[in-house]
């Protein structure tokens, strides 16, 4: 259902020109794509700046009348390639980014101010578990790690993230799997 | 708290995640601002358009490929029957196509509905066979003798037809003389070429004595379908209405025409009864009775072929004489009499040779001859009822 909405909307966009069709496909997936940026960026300005980037670069995207299948999985396409853009810019960060891993240390900056209590603490939990998870997760593969992220982190469907990851839906759910086994024994050693 | 948990957990930490609406909505202005900016232009839209079309354009790439089969089959039903019907065209009796060829004629007969028309077509298919005739004679084919013979009876048969639709033609319609008259004057004309040809290629020695009798046969029917051309011809002019088709000098050109052919046979026939003198004067005691009598029974003559060609002879200088008289139907008829005669002696004159050699054959030939005396007569007697 929601792909036919985006169906829709796409439709309207590249046939009547319609600049409104976009900013509903924005209203609709702005949160998503800044949650999927802000847990993989140091700070809320990264976060921000990435988040609008990719929206940017989407409407390009869709200007230069390449087939999109699925607006959504192109947006956290466009992400997953920022995010690995934005850290491959600016030297004196991790260079093992380009496949979207994150390092502790890159995920889990918590020298902001504390101040805004409420949301802040349900950021600096959700990325001191991230930390403490990805600290585990470095030792699996890097497939692994991400089709566990996308699953489980962004909840997002299998094709989608087929269609972010470039496989087949079959070969994501196979890899799934796999990464749940893998985490298995990752946890009984 | 196992990893899978923990990361499941994430998800609801997640949750609670929400970006700044100020900025959601900061951000949204600016992309719109950034989206009108970048909206495409008039001619941008246009040229969108027609990538739309190309998407259509990208359709009928994808039918082009029946269509183009289809079309292919098509192409060879039809144009396909069309190319070897103008191949068998050109075929020659003999060939495989030849068939083809007078299936054809056929239909084409068929389609055309009015009677001069057919008579007009049938004429023309005449003078094709003529053509096979010359170009199997011009050829080194071993057995062009039987197939020249075929022709010569195919023609003969056409001939025949002709005649019949002549009449048939002149019968039904006498108010449309126009018509008529410029329907006797195509038949009278391609009917004249037709008897020279066979006149020509009854005098080459390649043939047997069969087909050189077949196509006496077909010029014998050639002249006589003449005749009742020029009959037919004169007659129409009497009335108004074809004068303008039909000149006098085109009525004397014609029966002119008429004279140097009859001359021509009866010239043969005297060429060959004088080089035969001694088989004529044994036959002219040694030949049965029946041929006598049949010669006797059909024209003026009494004897033999040599009388027959004078009196042939005779007659066409009396029409001669009569067409500087301008007397036409006069004219058309001595020359039709001269030509009976004429052919009679060149029946006589084959029977004589044919029966030198044998009884047996001698028999045989009386037997054509017979047939062919009597169709002479009958065609003679039916041309000067037309005239009358």
């Amino acid at each position: 259902m929601s792909a036919l909405i985006d169906r829709f909307f796409l439709y309207k966009l590249r046939k009547h020109q319609d600049a409104d069709a976009y900013a509903r496909i924005y209203d609709r997936y702005i949160g998503a794509i800044y949650r999927f940026v802000f847990l993989k960026v140091p700070s809320k300005e990264d976060a921000e700046d990435i988040s609008a980037d990719v929206f940017l670069k989407c409407w390009n995207a869709i200007q230069e009348h390449t087939e999109i299948r699925d607006i959504r999985a192109l947006l956290y396409q466009i992400a997953r390639h920022s995010i690995a853009d934005w850290y491959r810019a600016s030297p004196g960060r991790s260079e093992r980014t380009l496949a979207v891993t994150f390092s502790s240390s890159e995920t889990s900056s918590i020298e902001q101010d504390v101040s805004d209590e409420g949301k802040e603490r349900v950021v600096i939990e959700a990325r001191a578990e991230l930390a403490l998870v990805m600290g585990k997760l470095e030792r699996l593969k890097d497939d692994y790690r991400d089709v566990l992220m996308f699953r489980l982190v962004d909840n997002l469907p299998f094709n989608i993230i087929a269609q972010i990851m470039g496989r087949t839906t079959g070969h994501v759910r196979v890899l799934y799997h796999r990464a749940k086994k893998a985490l298995d024994a990752l946890e009984s050693s | 708290m196992s990893l899978f948990r923990s990361l499941r957990a994430l998800r609801d930490h997640e949750r609670g995640i929400q970006a700044d609406p100020a900025w959601i909505l900061r951000t949204r202005e600016r992309l719109m601002m950034q989206v009108k900016n970048s909206m495409p232009t008039p001619e941008v839209v246009a040229i969108n358009r027609r990538f739309a079309d190309r998407t259509w354009g990208r359709f009928l790439s994808l039918a082009k490929g029946p269509v183009a089969a289809v079309m292919a089959v098509i192409a060879v039903i039809f144009g396909g029957s069309f190319v070897s019907v103008r191949a068998a065209e050109r075929s020659l009796p003999g060939d495989a196509l030849y068939s083809l060829k007078l299936v054809t004629e056929q239909a084409q007969l068929a389609l055309e509905s009015s009677k001069t028309g057919k008579v007009k077509l049938k004429v023309e298919f005449a003078k094709r066979r003529i053509g096979e005739l010359q170009t199997i004679m011009s050829g080194t084919d071993e057995d062009k003798g039987a197939l020249a013979g075929q022709v010569a009876d195919m023609l003969k048969q056409d001939l025949h037809t002709i005649k019949e639709q002549l009449a048939n033609v002149s019968n039904d319609s006498p108010d449309q003389a126009r018509e008529l008259a410029e329907t006797a004057k195509a038949v009278d004309s391609g009917v004249s070429d037709v008897a020279k040809t066979l006149n020509e290629t009854k005098n080459d020695d390649e043939l047997s004595a069969d087909t050189k009798q077949k196509v006496s046969d077909a010029e014998a029917q050639a002249v006589d379908v003449g005749m009742s051309a020029l009959v037919t011809l004169i007659q129409a002019t009497k009335s108004d209405s074809a004068k303008d088709v039909i000149s006098q000098s085109d009525i004397n050109a014609s029966l002119a025409q008429h004279v140097v052919i009859v001359r021509q046979t009866v010239n043969d026939v005297l060429n060959a009864a004088s080089g035969s003198t001694s088989t004529n004067a044994l036959l002219s005691q040694s030949t049965s009775s029946t041929m006598i009598k049949l010669v006797a029974a059909t024209a003026t003559a009494t004897s033999t072929s040599g009388v027959l060609a004078h009196d042939a002879a005779t007659a066409l200088a009396e029409a001669e004489t009569l067409m500087q008289e301008s007397k036409t139907a006069e004219a058309a008829d001595k020359i039709q009499e001269a030509n009976t005669k004429s052919m009679l002696a060149q029946t006589a004159v084959a029977a004589d040779i044919a029966s030198a050699s044998t009884t047996a054959a001698m028999n045989a030939s009386a037997a054509a001859a017979n047939s062919s005396l009597t169709q002479t007569t009958t065609t003679n007697s039916n041309a000067t009822t037309t005239l009358k």
